[in-house]
C-alpha cells in the first residue's frame, strides 16, 4: 500500500517539475533593452517601490515616444523584493537569468542593494543600487554597481560644517540598526570628529521596535545640543513622537536625513522646528532660481503637485525618486556614447560611464552632477531644510564640492 | 527494493536538473531541496512523535550560522562549515529539548515558540556577529567541478552537492523511522501512557527524537547558508517553524516525502503566483490549510493514497 | 536614578497590556482547551477596527475622547462577534484533536493578518486621546500610557466581576472543570465555548486598542506580543488568571529592570530566559494546578 503511494508521490513530483521546467526561460530578444525593476512594493519600505516603479515608467515611455535608444525600445520587468534581503537575490536572479534583464533598477533597502552586488558581478549585469548605505560604493561593491545618487557619506559631509556651527557642538546620535543608519552613525562620527564637535552618546535602536520610550528615555538631555536621528519612516514618526511626549524638542535640535521623513507629511505637531539635509526642496516655491524651469517639467512627469504630493494627497519622496530617474539618464548615455548592443558590450558601457559629468537639464533635473570614476558614484547640490509651521522650508544651499570625499576603493582596477 | 528503485530513479532525474533547468529554476530547485529537509527533520518530531513544534526555526538558523561564521572566520572546506553548523544547532536541539519535552503537549508548543523568539532576539542583539535584520553576505561556495564552479547567482556543482546531502539524510531518516525507535516513536504519538505502561521511557524518546530533528534542521539550515550567500536573523522567526509545520501537514505527516512533496508544492505554488497575486499567497494558504485540518488531516499523500484505493475499487 | 524609575513604570504599564492579551489566551485554553495562536491576529484586529471608527467619526463628532471611547466598546464588541462565529464555524467541527485545532487557529492568523494587509496596505497612526507628558516626582512620563494602565486594570476587574457573580461566570467555571458534568446538569456548553472564545478575542481586541495610539498600527503587529503572552501564560501556570497577571508584571518588570544595564532587546531576552527558569523551578507554573 505504501509502495502504491509512493509511486504516485513520483508521478506527481515529477509532473510537477516538468510543468516548471516548461516555464518562461531567458531568450535573447535583440531587438529592445530590458530595465529590470527589482522594486520594494511590499514590506518595511512599500511606500518608496511604487513611486520609483512609476518615476521608472514615466522615464521609459518617454524615451521610447523619442524612438528608444540608439532605436532600441526599452522593456521594464518588475519584480517585488518585498524589502528583504533574500527575496531580493531571488528576484534579481529571476530578472536577469529568467526575464534577461540588461540593466537592474535595485531597491531602495540598503540590506537587499548589499546582498544583491555579488550577484550582479557574478551575472555581469550593471545594477543601479537605489538604497543610500556608504558601503555600496567601498568593499561591498564593485565594478557593476552605479550609484547614481547620493549615498550617506555625501549628504553627512554636505551638511555637517554649517549644522555643527548653527545647530550645535554636543551631539547624541540615535540610530536604527539597519544599515542605513548604522552608516550615518558611523559617517557622522568621522565628520564630527573631524570638526572638533562632541558625540555624547550613540544609541541603537533595532528596527521597528515594540516602544521608542525606553530608548528615548536615555537620551541625556542636560549634555546634548543637537540630537541625531537616522531611521526609517515609519520609525521616524514614532521617534519623533517619542521625543515629544519626553518634551525633547523643547530643548534640543533634532536632525535628520530627508531619507528618513520623505514618505511622511510633516503637518504634525511631531515635526515642528526638525531640520534636515535634503537633496531636493519638496515644495516647487523652494526651488532655486536656475531650476525653476526644470521643476515643473520632473513633478509634472511624475504627476506630483508644488506642495510635493500625488493627486490622491499622499506625499511622494520626490528627491529620492531621482535616483531612478538619472539610473536611466546614465544608461541612455552609456549606450549612446559606447555603441551597446547587448551584454556583450558591457564594459565598454562601464568605461563609458566611469567618470561622467552632466548639466542640468532634462534628463538630470536635479542639477549638476558627476559620476566618479573610482567608486562609481554621482556627486550632487544638497539643501538644509527645516519645519515651520508644518511646512519644509530650504535654508541654506550646499554646493556639489561640500559632500566629496576621497573614495573608499578604486574599481577602475577591477577586471570587467 | 522497489521504494529503493523508485528513489534511485528520483535521484537521477534529480541529477540531470541542471542539464534541463535554467539556472534560476535550478536555484529555486536547489531551495527545495534544502527547505523539504528541514521540512522532514520538522516531520520527525512532529508526524512522528506527535509534538507540534514552533522553535524549529531556532535549529535551522543556528546551523545557518554556524556554518556561516565558520566559513566566514576560518576560511575551512565545506564539510568542517557543515560540521560546525550541525554540532551548533544539534547541541542547542539536545540541551533545549531536556527542558521542552518535560513541559507536556500544549506547554511543548509554547516552550519551543519563546525558544524562537528568544533566539531571534539574542541573534538581533549580537548585531557585530549576526548582521542584525540585514545580515551576512557570504562569498560563494568554494566547490568545483571539472572546471564547473559554484556561483551564488547560478548555484551551479553546488546544487549536486546539496542533492548529494539531502540525499543521504533521506535515507538515513527513513532508516530511523523504520528502525524499532521510529515505530517507539509512533506509539508515543498514538498513546503516551500505554508506551509507558509497555516500559518505553516515553521522554527520553521524546527528547532524542527532538535533539536529532534538531540536528537535521541544522544542517539545512547549513546548506542554506553555504549556498545562498546571505543570511539574516529573520531565520530564527517562529514563523519560519510554521512554514516547515505547513509544508508536513499540507505533504502528509509521518510520511517524510510528504513533507518534500508539500515544500515542492509550495514553492512552485509562490513561484507561480509572484507578479500575480504576491499578496495573497498568505491567505491561500491559510484557506488550504483550514482545509486540511477540517477533511484531509492526511495531507496530499492521504488524499492521493485514497484515491488509489477508490481507484482499485472501481477496477475490481 | 530617573532612568531607573523610568523603565520600572514603563513596564508596570506594558505589564497591564499583555496581562489583558494573557487573561484572553487563558480563558479560551482553560474552557475549550485551545491554545489560539490567531490571538495575535485579534489584537491587531482590534487595533484595525478601533482605527476604523475613528476615522469615520471623525467628520461625526469633535469629541475625540468620546470617539476614543465608542472605538473602545466597538472594536472589541466586534471582534468578539467574529470570534463567536469563528469558534462555531470554523473550531467547532473539530472539537477534541488539539494538534488539528491549533493548526486552524495559525489559518486564521494567516487569513485575518493577510486579509488586513490586503484591505489596508501600511501602517496607521492612531492619535492618543490625550496628548502631551506629565511630570511626577521630576520624571516626565506621557499621561496616556497612565490611562492605558488604568482603563487595563478596569477591564480586567470587569473580567473577574464577569467571572465571580454572573451566571455566565458560574457556568462557564462548572465547564472549566467537567464539560461532560456541565452538559449534564443543564448548562448550554456550546453556546459556554463560542461565548468564551469571543470573549477571549475580545480581550485582545481591546488590548489593541488601547495600544494603538503608542504603537504602528499595522498587519504584522500582533507577532511580538503573542508570544510574550503564551510565556506568560504558561508561567503563570496554564489555566490560571492570576497567575497570568503575576507572570505579566514579573516578565515586564524584569525587561525594564534589566533596560537598566543592556539595550531593550537584550534585555527582553534576559527576561524571556528569567522566565524559562522560573519554568524550571516550577514546571506546572506559579498558580497552576493542572499538569497540562
Amino acid at each position: 500500500m505504501l509502495t502504491c503511494t509512493r509511486r504516485d508521490f513520483f508521478r506527481t513530483a515529477g509532473a510537477g517539475l516538468l510543468a516548471f521546467a516548461l516555464g518562461p526561460r531567458a531568450s535573447a530578444q535583440p531587438k529592445e533593452i530590458v530595465i529590470g525593476h527589482q522594486a520594494p512594493l511590499t514590506g518595511a519600505v512599500a511606500q518608496f517601490g511604487p513611486w520609483h516603479n512609476r518615476a521608472i515608467r514615466a522615464v521609459i515611455d518617454r524615451i521610447n515616444a523619442a524612438g528608444g535608444i540608439s532605436s532600441l525600445p526599452l522593456v521594464l520587468v518588475t519584480e517585488d523584493e518585498a524589502s528583504n534581503p533574500e527575496i531580493g537575490q531571488d528576484k534579481f536572479r529571476k530578472l536577469v537569468l529568467q526575464e534577461g534583464a540588461d540593466f537592474v533598477i535595485g531597491s531602495v533597502w540598503s540590506a537587499t542593494n548589499l546582498a544583491t552586488a555579488p550577484l550582479a558581478r557574478e551575472l555581469k549585469t550593471v545594477y543601479f543600487p537605489q538604497g543610500i548605505a556608504t558601503e555600496i560604493t567601498g568593499e561591498a561593491g564593485n565594478r557593476y554597481i552605479f550609484k547614481s545618487y547620493h549615498t550617506v557619506r555625501g549628504a553627512v559631509n554636505a551638511g555637517a560644517r554649517w549644522t555643527v556651527e548653527n545647530l550645535g557642538k554636543r551631539w547624541t546620535i540615535v540610530a536604527s540598526q539597519l544599515e542605513f543608519a548604522q552608516s550615518q552613525a558611523a559617517d557622522w562620527r568621522a565628520q564630527l570628529e573631524a570638526l572638533g564637535a562632541e558625540i555624547v552618546d550613540v544609541i541603537t535602536i533595532p528596527f521597528r521596535p515594540a516602544d521608542f520610550l525606553p530608548y528615548v528615555s536615555r537620551v541625556n538631555v542636560d549634555r546634548t545640543e543637537v540630537l541625531y536621528q537616522a531611521f526609517t519612516a515609519l520609525d521616524t514618526i514614532r521617534f519623533l513622537q517619542a521625543a515629544r511626549d519626553l518634551g525633547l524638542h523643547e530643548r534640543l535640535k533634532i536632525l535628520g536625513l530627508i531619507e528618513g521623513i520623505d514618505v511622511l507629511d510633516t503637518n504634525s505637531p511631531a515635526f515642528e522646528g526638525t531640520y534636515y539635509i535634503t537633496s531636493y526642496p519638496r515644495r516647487a516655491s523652494q526651488v532655486p532660481e536656475e531650476l525653476q524651469e526644470l521643476d515643473p517639467v520632473y513633478r509634472r512627469s511624475l504627476d506630483i503637485d508644488e506642495e510635493g504630493r500625488s493627486p490622491q494627497g499622499t506625499v511622494v519622496p520626490i528627491a529620492d525618486l531621482f535616483g531612478s530617474w538619472q539610473a536611466l539618464s546614465l544608461i541612455r548615455k552609456g549606450i549612446e556614447q559606447s555603441g551597446w548592443q547587448s551584454k556583450a558590450d558591457n564594459s565598454a558601457f562601464i568605461q563609458a560611464l566611469e567618470g561622467r559629468n552632466w548639466s542640468a537639464g532634462l534628463e538630470f533635473p536635479q542639477g549638476d552632477g558627476f559620476l566618479r570614476p573610482e567608486d562609481h558614484l554621482a556627486f550632487h547640490g544638497h539643501y538644509i531644510e527645516h519645519v515651520e509651521k508644518g511646512q519644509l522650508n530650504v535654508l541654506l544651499r550646499i554646493s556639489r564640492d561640500a559632500s566629496l570625499y576621497s573614495p573608499l576603493i578604486d574599481y577602475t582596477q577591477q577586471e570587467l | 527494493m522497489r521504494k529503493l528503485f523508485a528513489f534511485g530513479v528520483v535521484f537521477a532525474l534529480m541529477a540531470i536538473a541542471p542539464g534541463l533547468l535554467n539556472p534560476y529554476q535550478l536555484s529555486i530547485l536547489l531551495k527545495i531541496l534544502i527547505w523539504g529537509l528541514f521540512a522532514m527533520s520538522y516531520d520527525l518530531v512532529f508526524g512522528y512523535t506527535g509534538l507540534l513544534s514552533l522553535g524549529h526555526s531556532v535549529y535551522f538558523g543556528l546551523g545557518a550560522y554556524g556554518a556561516a561564521l565558520m566559513m566566514l572566520q576560518m576560511h575551512p572546506g565545506i564539510a568542517i562549515s557543515l560540521a560546525a553548523g550541525v554540532l551548533l544547532g544539534g547541541l542547542a536541539a539536545a540541551l533545549i529539548g531536556l527542558l521542552a519535552v518535560r513541559s507536556g503537549g500544549h506547554g511543548f508548543i509554547i516552550v519551543t515558540a519563546v525558544t524562537a523568539l528568544l533566539f531571534y532576539l539574542l541573534a538581533q542583539s549580537q548585531r557585530n556577529v549576526t548582521g542584525g535584520d540585514d545580515g551576512l553576505t557570504l562569498g560563494p561556495l568554494p566547490l568545483q567541478i571539472a572546471g564547473w564552479s559554484a556561483g551564488c547567482a547560478d548555484p551551479g556543482p553546488a546544487y549536486l552537492l546539496v542533492l548529494v546531502v539531502a540525499g543521504l539524510s533521506f535515507l538515513l531518516l527513513y532508516a530511523l523511522v523504520r528502525a524499532p525507535l521510529g515505530l517507539a516513536l509512533r506509539c508515543v504519538r498514538e498513546n503516551e501512557p500505554r508506551a509507558q505502561a509497555l516500559g518505553y521511557d516515553t521522554i527520553t524518546l521524546k527528547w532524542l527524537a527532538f535533539a536529532l530533528s534538531g540536528g537535521a534542521a541544522a544542517l539545512a539550515g547549513a546548506l542554506y547558508a553555504l549556498t545562498n550567500c546571505h543570511i539574516s536573523t529573520a531565520l530564527f522567526h517562529w514563523l519560519v517553524s510554521a512554514d516547515a509545520l505547513i509544508w508536513t501537514l499540507f505533504g502528509g505527516m509521518g510520511t517524510l516525502v510528504g513533507p518534500l512533496l508539500g515544500t515542492g508544492v509550495f514553492f512552485i505554488l509562490r513561484e507561480g503566483l509572484s507578479g500575480i497575486w504576491q499578496v495573497g499567497y498568505p491567505i491561500l494558504v491559510g484557506l488550504t490549510l483550514l482545509l486540511i485540518a477540517r477533511f484531509f488531516p492526511q495531507g496530499l499523500l492521504g488524499i492521493i493514497k485514497g484515491l488509489g484505493q477508490t481507484l482499485r475499487g472501481f477496477s475490481r | 536614578m530617573e532612568l531607573v524609575l523610568f523603565q520600572l513604570l514603563n513596564g508596570f504599564v506594558w505589564a497591564w497590556v499583555v496581562a489583558l492579551m494573557a487573561l484572553g489566551l487563558n480563558l479560551v485554553y482553560g474552557v475549550l482547551r485551545i491554545i489560539n495562536v490567531a490571538h495575535g491576529a485579534f489584537y491587531m484586529l482590534g487595533a484595525v477596527a478601533g482605527w476604523v471608527i475613528l476615522e469615520q467619526l471623525q467628520g461625526v463628532s469633535d469629541m475625540y475622547i468620546l470617539n476614543f471611547a465608542l472605538a473602545l466598546l466597538g472594536a472589541p464588541l466586534f471582534v468578539g462577534l467574529l470570534g463567536l462565529l469563528l469558534e462555531w464555524t470554523v473550531l467547532r467541527p473539530i472539537e477534541g484533536q488539539p494538534v488539528i485545532t491549533i493548526i486552524a487557529t495559525f489559518a486564521l492568523l494567516l487569513i485575518l493578518q493577510q486579509g488586513v494587509q490586503l484591505l489596508l496596505p501600511g501602517t496607521q497612526q492612531v492619535a492618543p486621546p490625550v496628548a502631551g507628558g506629565v511630570e511626577i516626582f521630576r520624571l516626565r512620563y506621557p499621561v496616556y500610557r497612565w490611562v492605558l494602565a488604568g482603563l487595563s486594570g478596569l477591564f480586567i476587574t470587569f473580567l473577574w466581576l464577569l467571572l465571580q457573580k454572573t451566571r455566565f461566570g458560574l457556568w462557564s467555571r462548572a465547564v472549566r472543570q467537567d464539560p461532560e458534568l456541565a452538559l449534564a446538569v443543564g448548562i448550554p456548553v456550546p453556546w459556554i465555548f463560542g461565548l468564551t472564545f469571543g470573549l477571549g478575542v475580545a480581550l485582545a481586541a481591546v488590548a489593541g486598542v488601547l495600544t494603538a495610539p503608542i504603537v504602528p498600527v499595522e498587519a504584522s503587529m500582533g507577532m511580538d506580543i503573542l508570544l510574550d503572552s503564551f510565556i506568560v501564560v504558561i508561567v503563570g501556570g496554564l489555566g490560571s488568571l492570576q497567575g497570568a497577571v503575576i507572570a505579566a508584571l514579573i516578565l515586564q518588570l524584569a525587561k525594564g529592570v534589566f533596560t537598566i544595564w543592556t539595550a531593550p532587546v537584550a534585555a527582553h531576552a534576559l527576561a524571556l530566559l528569567l522566565m524559562g527558569l522560573l519554568l524550571l523551578i516550577r514546571p506546572q507554573g506559579l498558580l497552576g494546578t493542572d499538569a497540562d
